[in-house]
Order: structure tokens, then C-alpha cells, then sequence
């Protein structure tokens, strides 16, 4: 028999009111059972308030002579009928049991009604939740939780769906971003059919030296590649030649004028794949030249400028070459086909993971930029030939997603991906915790957003606003989720789903005992 | 306009002047500042306590100036101090009170409808003309014929109680009785207390009581308390056959935090010793924070027993359902007549 928490005594349809049984002890974020009939009602708590039949005046009156011990030897009864809590509760979800057998075939929608009054509301178990089916391409995202109790049930969504909708995840620092996206990557590398481009700034997912990481992956010969400045045996060193670089993977993602976007396109016209060393060559008697067709010349000291410091390329003196100081970038011969490399990988369904500890924020979106224009030119013609289906689905991590989804930078790849990569089997994980600044339209067509802690009212409000289930009494309960925690709404569930993401380490421990396990038996 | 203010403040002063010495106007016994005893409490663990709390409440279904349908709940309880124990009895039912004729004769007629936890109850008929029905020279009125029911059936609710094993029974309010045929049901009521060697007592958190002189006696007690510096304190006030018979009826005061004494009637055979000790245990059980000095069984039972007036409401609907529209027309017509206040209440 599971417990029984309270007692339905008021409300409607948007939220219950709910008399807490003595010594329950509810949390925000409990969820509750409501059984009526052929139905269930599944409702999460959403706030708590004192209730009293004692009217407030003596209430006072009886604390004060309590605390100023003016009336001691009075005592507060453990059964007390006059002292209570009130329980709100919000609507989750409303399960019917279709058919005959054993309790019928549960059938989950939106609540439509609402219990019987008076009905007595339980704790939760794992058995309220038999409606949820594993999809085929299952993404574990963590296991569902009751406040802060986690139960033994874990909680997937159809990986094909969720990347080709795209996925946003959104914390403030700390509150476990990245644990839960190298589960997600952990878990797309089960299937071998999800093409992931990960350019890791913090060089965190791989697993570098005695780290756990994606390299731990049982799959991970096959489904993992990982470029990096100093790569371990058998992974792959990051280089990129220049010369693989237009233009236009620079426009949208580094702040440059209109000019200064001018004078790229100019230089690539008139220099072709060189046009990066021809920008970092000073040759005074071209830039004349070139100043009498339209490009000034402090356009070009500026591109020069934040060209070197991207690319980490020193300015060859007057008749000298300009040369990369840096091992990640190259001017000669190296590294030339690095992007159309990663392209590859993803497009063979692979998780290519690119250590960007070394290089700047911008080249490193400069690089992502690159690869994503790349895969989404061969997806374009992939599905101009009807071939598209039989691809791997692709996407791309975003981390601070705001910095190049944001109205400021304009239309670039991967607001091209947001509003349009669905069609393409292309979709973002964008990873931020600054949503209020990505704009409405974007939000709009991301179809699951994972909530974790933010304490941060204006981000709150955002998500609440955009989420595709109605969480306007989630916000209080938003701001106070703890490390792992986290409400995942999406359109690919009926409910907004509590869950908690275990430690990334803990999952690999349990594959590798499992793996353990399994040769002794052999 | 003054004038007549002085002189209701000087009545009023005059009306709390109070004696020195007195007796409580149709009792036995002279009161002065030696009657208020303190009492004291102090805990022993091994003493059995246990009480339990006996209440009754009710709301009208349907009135007319002949017919009451009435919902009644009677409810008992146990406690050991403060603490509830596992002992409840609720009875809900129905009270049909009609008024009869019979030749010259006009009759209350009160039929019992049990909905939950019978309380079988034998209702006498009882005559309007029945002096302990009537009022001056009125007969007596619907109104109170109504209660009866409940009345009879907190009686009979002493014999359950007693099954609680509880050596004492609180009523609430007094132990007078008031209708024809009530002391009998107090008088079987007592006797099977008695055999099994617990006390019936009732509490009342009012009194009328005077004193010959004709001030209220509770403020008489509370002047002698505070004169001796009493913060709990008992008062025996003593024996009268109009205010209660078979009773002795004391004021206590039972906890320092209180905001006033009650009147606590004990059935007449109680010795001195066990009058110390229900004392000891309304004590033990009235540290309640919001009321001290108020028991918390009665306080309990009070809550279990309350009949609201939504509940009675909708046994009036079950009960219009099963007539048809013209009886339902003529029964609202009936009720109209008790209804003109209520008018004109909504005409502000």
C-alpha cells in the first residue's frame, strides 16, 4: 500500500489544494498520485503554505505567550486537527486505462478534469510511469525524480527526435551543464547513428589522462574521434589550414563591420584560398591599390589585427612571409582537409570531439562554423537527391549558445540550423545559461528544453515562457533545483518531466562493472 | 445624553460591587475568599488519566412551524493527557420532530433516522403542555423539542464512552437535564458509570449562575482567586436541584494561561479523592497553546461532532429530490413562514 499524503480539499483544474496527512513532509517538486476510478492524476507540488482553523488573532496571541513564556506549559498536540499544511499541487498528467486485463492499457494526456474531491493523493511510485515506452534510438537522460528523492525508473527521450528538434540545456554555473551533456553524448554513442560535433572549450568530455570521459565508451573506437593540439595515441591533431577557410565562417560568429566583412569577401576574390596569408602580407603598394577600389586601409590594419590574434599569425615584415605561430593553424600544406575530415566523421554518424582548451572562444566557433556549413551543404544536396533518410542524424553542441544565436551576430549557421536544420536531419544542443537573449523565434523551435537550477528571475521567466508545458508554477521550484536536477519540457512528452541526471562517473562505473561482469561469465 | 450613560456605568458598577461573602443563588453552600482552593499539577506517570470527551452538534435540513428535520452527530473520544488515543465512536443520523395532536393534546413526536454509527434511541412523545417543556405560559416551542434528540443521544453515548476503558466522562456543558424523560436517561447513564467505578462530569464554557445578591457567581470566584493570588484554583459552589441535580457543581480554573473559569458538574457519588483526581486530568488535558485551560478532548470532540451547514444542505436536496414539485412548493411555502427575518437580513 503506498502512502497517503493528503486529501484533496480544493482548487481546479490549474492547481489542487491539498491537507498534508501529519508527518508527510512534502517538498516542492514531490509528485503525487491521484487515483479516481479508471483514471490517475499525476500532479507535482508546486507550494506550500500553513493552514490553520485557529483564527490568526489567537494564533498570535497563543505564539506570543508561547515565546515570551507569559502561558508555559501549554503544548501543541502531535495530532492536532487545527494545524496543517496546504499543499498546492500542479496538473502533470492525466492517465486512463484503456481496455481490459490487468488494470487496462494506461493511456497518458494532458489533464482534462480533475479528481473526485476529496480523493486522498499518494506518493509516487515507479508503476505510475508504465506508460512510458523506451524509444527505438533511446537517450537516457537521467532517472525521474520526486523532489528530491530519485526513483528507480529511468527517464528516455527518442533520440532522433530530440537532436533533429534541437535541445537546449540551461543552468547557471555549477549546476551540472556538462555532466549532463557528456551523458547525452555517452548515450547518442550507443547507437552509432548520431553525428555530434563537440567543440569542447574546457577539454572535459574526452577524458584526458586518468579522467573518465567519452573515451570510456565501450563504442568508442568505432563512434568517438577527438582532435586536440596534443592528442593522445590513436586520436587525431587538431590542424587546420587556412587556406580551407572562407569568409563567410568568419561572418556571423566574429564581430566584424560591414566594411570589415567587405574586405574579407574582396581579399578572397582577389586571392582565392590564400587569402588569409595575402590579408597578413603588409605590401603598402597594394593596399594603395587596393584603397583606390574601395577597401581602406585601416580596414585592413584592423582585419590584420583580429585576423593575427585569432589565428595566432605574426605579420611577415614588408617582403617576408606571414607565418602561424600557433601548431593549430597552418598556412602551407597542412591541415587542408581537417574540416571536410570532421564533416565526414559526423556524417558517418560519429561523435567528433574537438578540444578547443587551446584555441580562443571565436576560432573555435570559427572551426564549428566551418564544419556545420559544410554538413549542412551536403544535407542540403542529400535531400535534393532523396537521400536524406538514410543519413545519420547530425548536431552540433552549442555552448553559450546566446553569444552566436543572439539577434547581434544575424543570421549565421547556426541560427540557420535553429530555423531550418529540422528539415535537413541537423539540430543543436545549444548549453547556456543566459536564455532571455536568444531570441523568441529560435526559442520557439526548440522542442526540448532541459531546465536545471537558475536562480536568475528574468532567465526563469524566459524559459517558463517558452517551454511547450505550461510551467508558470515551476519558477520558485526552478530556482531551488540542486546539481543534477533538472524539469525536462519537450513536445515529445506529455509532462514536464522531473529528472536527475546521475554523475557522469558513476555511469561509466556501471558499464564497466557491467562489462566485468559479463567476461567472468564468459 | 450623559445623564443616561452615568447611570448605566453607575448600574453596571453596582452589578460587580461583590460581597465578601455569598451563596450561589438555589445552592447549599456559603462562598467566600476560603471556598477557591489552589489546585496544583504535577505529572506522575503511573496515574491513569484517561478521559474521554463526549459532544454533540447539529444544523436544520428543513423547519417548518410544525416539522424540524435536523442532522445530528454525537461523538466520543479518548485521551491520556494530551495525547489522542485510539478510541473513537461517532453516530450521524437524522431527527424527524414533528408536532401532533392527540384529542385536546398537542404533541412533539421525534422519529430517528440513523446514517452512520446507530444510536438507537427511544423517543418519548412529549406534550407541549409538559412543564419541563413549557415556558411562562407557553407551551413549549419547536425549537427546543428539536435538541432532544441529540440530548438523548449524548446520554446514551456515556455507555460507549465508558467501553474506552476512560475512568473519567466529560460532557459538554452542564448536567442538568431539561427535557421529560432526560434525567432517566442521566440516572441509567450514571448508574452504569457507577458500576464500573468511573466519574460523569460536564463542562460548560458558560454559566448563568448568580449569587443571591444577584451578581454573576464566576466573577465573584475570579475576585476571591486574585485576591489570594490564584492562577489555578477550584471552587466548589455545591448541590441544587433546579441548576443540576445529582451533580455537584464546582468552577475551575485549570491552567495559570487560561482567560477564565468553567463550570464543572460531577455526578453526585463522586468521592473527594476522585474529584482530585478528574481535576488532576482535565488539567493534563488543557495545554492546548490556542486555549489553555480548556480541555482538549472537549476541543477535539467539538470538531469530530460539528455538523456544517453544507452537509445539511445536502441531505435537504437528497430529501427534496424524492418529492415531487408540488409538495417541494408547499414545503418552501411552509418554511416561508419562519423565514421573514432572514428577509429582511438581506434587505441590509
Amino acid at each position: 500500500m503506498n502512502m497517503i499524503v493528503g486529501q484533496i480539499v480544493g482548487g481546479g483544474n490549474t492547481e489542487l489544494i491539498i491537507r498534508e496527512k501529519k508527518g508527510v513532509g512534502l517538498e516542492l517538486g514531490d509528485l503525487v498520485a491521484v487515483e479516481d476510478g479508471s483514471r490517475r492524476y499525476l500532479y507535482m507540488v508546486s507550494a506550500l503554505e500553513y493552514g490553520s482553523l485557529v483564527e490568526e488573532d489567537r494564533l498570535f496571541t497563543s505564539s506570543g505567550s508561547m515565546l515570551e513564556g507569559t502561558k508555559p506549559n501549554v503544548e501543541i498536540p502531535e495530532r492536532d486537527l487545527r494545524l496543517f499544511r496546504k499543499v498546492h499541487v500542479s496538473p502533470l498528467l492525466e492517465v486512463r486505462y484503456e481496455g481490459k486485463g490487468e488494470g487496462g492499457r494506461p493511456v497518458p494526456r494532458s489533464p482534462r478534469a480533475i479528481p473526485t474531491f476529496l480523493s486522498k493523493a499518494r506518493e509516487i511510485t515507479r508503476e505510475d510511469f508504465s506508460f512510458l515506452q523506451k524509444p527505438e534510438t533511446e537517450i537516457f537522460l537521467g532517472r525521474i525524480r520526486s523532489g528530491t528523492k530519485v526513483l528507480d525508473l529511468d527517464y528516455h527521450l527518442n533520440g532522433e527526435d530530440m537532436l533533429s528538434h534541437h535541445t537546449l540545456i540551461s543552468a547557471q554555473t555549477g549546476r551540472g551543464k556538462s555532466n549532463l551533456v557528456k551523458v547525452m553524448l555517452w548515450e547518442a554513442m550507443r547507437h552509432n547513428r548520431f553525428g555530434v560535433l563537440v567543440m569542447d572549450i574546457h577539454n572535459e568530455y574526452f577524458g584526458v589522462g586518468s579522467n573518465k570521459g567519452l573515451k570510456n565508451h565501450p563504442n568508442a573506437d568505432r563512434s568517438l574521434v577527438y582532435y586536440s593540439k596534443s592528442p593522445p595515441p590513436g586520436q587525431r591533431r587538431l590542424r587546420i589550414n587556412l587556406r580551407a577557410l572562407y569568409p563567410s565562417y568568419l561572418i556571423g560568429v566574429v564581430e566584424l563591420t560591414e566594411a570589415q566583412e567587405g574586405a574579407l569577401e574582396f581579399y578572397y576574390r582577389e586571392h582565392g584560398r590564400d587569402w588569409i596569408r595575402e590579408l597578413m602580407t603588409e605590401d603598402a603598394v597594394r593596399e594603395k591599390e587596393y584603397e583606390r577600389r574601395g577597401v581602406q586601409p585601416v580596414t585592413i590594419h584592423t582585419l590584420r589585427r583580429k585576423l593575427g590574434n585569432l589565428f595566432k599569425i605574426r605579420t611577415a615584415k614588408e617582403g617576408g612571409a606571414p607565418y602561424c605561430e600557433d601548431e593549430v593553424f597552418d598556412m602551407e600544406s597542412m591541415g587542408e582537409s581537417t574540416v571536410k575530415d570532421i564533416a565526414d566523421c559526423i556524417e558517418q554518424g560519429k561523435v567528433v570531439i574537438i578540444d578547443g582548451s587551446s584555441i580562443s572562444d571565436d576560432t573555435g566557433l570559427i572551426i564549428t562554423n566551418a564544419v556545420m556549413k559544410d554538413i549542412f551543404h551536403r544535407y542540403e544536396s542529400y535531400k535534393d537527391e532523396g537521400t536524406l533518410k538514410d543519413r545519420p542524424q547530425v548536431g552540433v553542441v552549442l555552448e553559450e549558445a546566446p553569444r552566436v544565436l543572439g539577434e547581434a551576430y544575424g543570421d549565421n549557421i547556426f541560427g540557420k540550423i535553429a530555423r531550418e536544420g529540422r528539415k535537413f536531419r541537423i539540430g543543436l544542443i545549444a548549453v547556456s545559461q543566459m536564455v532571455s537573449i536568444i531570441p523568441d523565434d529560435i526559442l520557439a523551435n526548440i522542442g526540448t528544453k532541459i531546465i536545471m537550477g537558475n536562480e536568475m528571475a528574468q532567465e526563469r521567466r524566459k524559459l517558463i515562457e517558452s517551454a511547450s508545458q505550461d510551467l508558470s508554477a515551476y519558477d520558485q521550484l526552478i530556482a531551488g533545483l540542486d546539481k543534477g536536477e533538472a524539469i525536462v519540457s519537450s513536445i515529445f512528452s506529455k509532462f514536464p518531466v522531473p529528472i536527475y541526471t546521475p554523475l557522469f562517473e558513476n555511469l561509466v562505473k556501471e558499464v564497466e562493472t557491467e562489462k566485468r561482469s559479463e567476461k567472468a561469465f564468459f | 445624553m450623559e445623564d443616561y450613560l452615568d447611570r448605566i456605568s453607575q448600574s453596571i458598577k453596582r452589578s460587580l460591587s461583590f460581597p465578601e461573602r455569598t451563596v450561589a443563588h438555589g445552592f447549599d453552600g456559603a462562598l467566600d475568599e476560603g471556598s477557591v482552593a489552589e489546585i496544583t499539577y504535577e505529572e506522575d506517570p503511573s496515574e491513569d488519566l484517561a478521559l474521554s470527551a463526549i459532544d454533540g452538534g447539529s444544523n436544520t435540513i428543513i423547519k417548518t412551524p410544525t416539522l424540524a428535520l435536523v442532522l445530528n452527530r454525537v461523538y466520543c473520544n479518548k485521551f491520556d493527557r494530551m495525547k489522542k488515543l485510539d478510541f473513537v465512536e461517532l453516530s450521524t443520523f437524522v431527527s424527524s420532530t414533528r408536532v401532533v395532536t392527540d384529542g385536546d393534546r398537542v404533541l412533539f413526536e421525534t422519529e430517528v433516522y440513523p446514517q452512520q454509527g446507530a444510536c438507537p434511541l427511544e423517543m418519548p412523545k412529549v406534550d407541549t403542555n409538559d412543564p419541563e417543556m413549557r415556558i411562562g405560559r407557553m407551551r413549549g416551542d419547536l425549537d427546543r423539542a428539536i435538541s432532544m434528540a441529540r440530548r438523548f443521544c449524548e446520554w446514551s453515548f456515556v455507555s460507549r464512552a465508558l467501553g474506552s476503558g476512560a475512568g473519567f466522562i466529560v460532557m459538554d456543558g452542564s448536567l442538568q437535564t431539561a427535557f421529560p424523560g432526560e434525567s432517566e436517561l442521566a440516572n441509567r447513564a450514571y448508574e452504569e458509570a457507577g458500576s464500573r467505578g468511573a466519574v460523569v462530569a460536564g463542562l460548560s464554557k458558560s454559566s448563568m449562575i448568580y449569587t443571591n445578591e444577584g451578581y454573576p457567581l464566576v466573577g465573584f470566584l475570579n475576585m476571591m482567586a486574585g485576591r489570594g493570588g490564584l492562577s489555578r484554583w477550584m471552587a466548589r459552589v455545591g448541590r441544587s436541584e433546579e441548576w443540576a441535580p445529582r451533580a455537584e457543581v464546582y468552577f475551575v480554573r485549570l491552567h495559570e494561561g487560561a482567560d477564565r473559569a468553567f463550570r464543572l458538574d460531577v455526578f453526585e457519588r463522586a468521592g473527594e479523592a476522585e474529584v482530585a483526581r478528574l481535576v488532576r486530568s482535565l488539567q493534563a488535558n488543557s495545554r492546548y497553546f490556542a486555549y489553555p485551560g480548556y480541555p482538549y478532548a472537549l476541543i477535539d470532540a467539538h470538531a469530530y461532532a460539528r455538523v456544517g451547514k453544507e452537509e445539511a444542505m445536502h441531505i435537504r436536496d437528497l430529501i427534496l429530490d424524492k418529492l415531487d414539485l408540488e409538495d417541494a412548493s408547499r414545503l418552501e411555502q411552509a418554511e416561508r413562514a419562519l423565514m421573514g427575518h432572514d428577509v429582511l437580513d438581506e434587505l441590509g
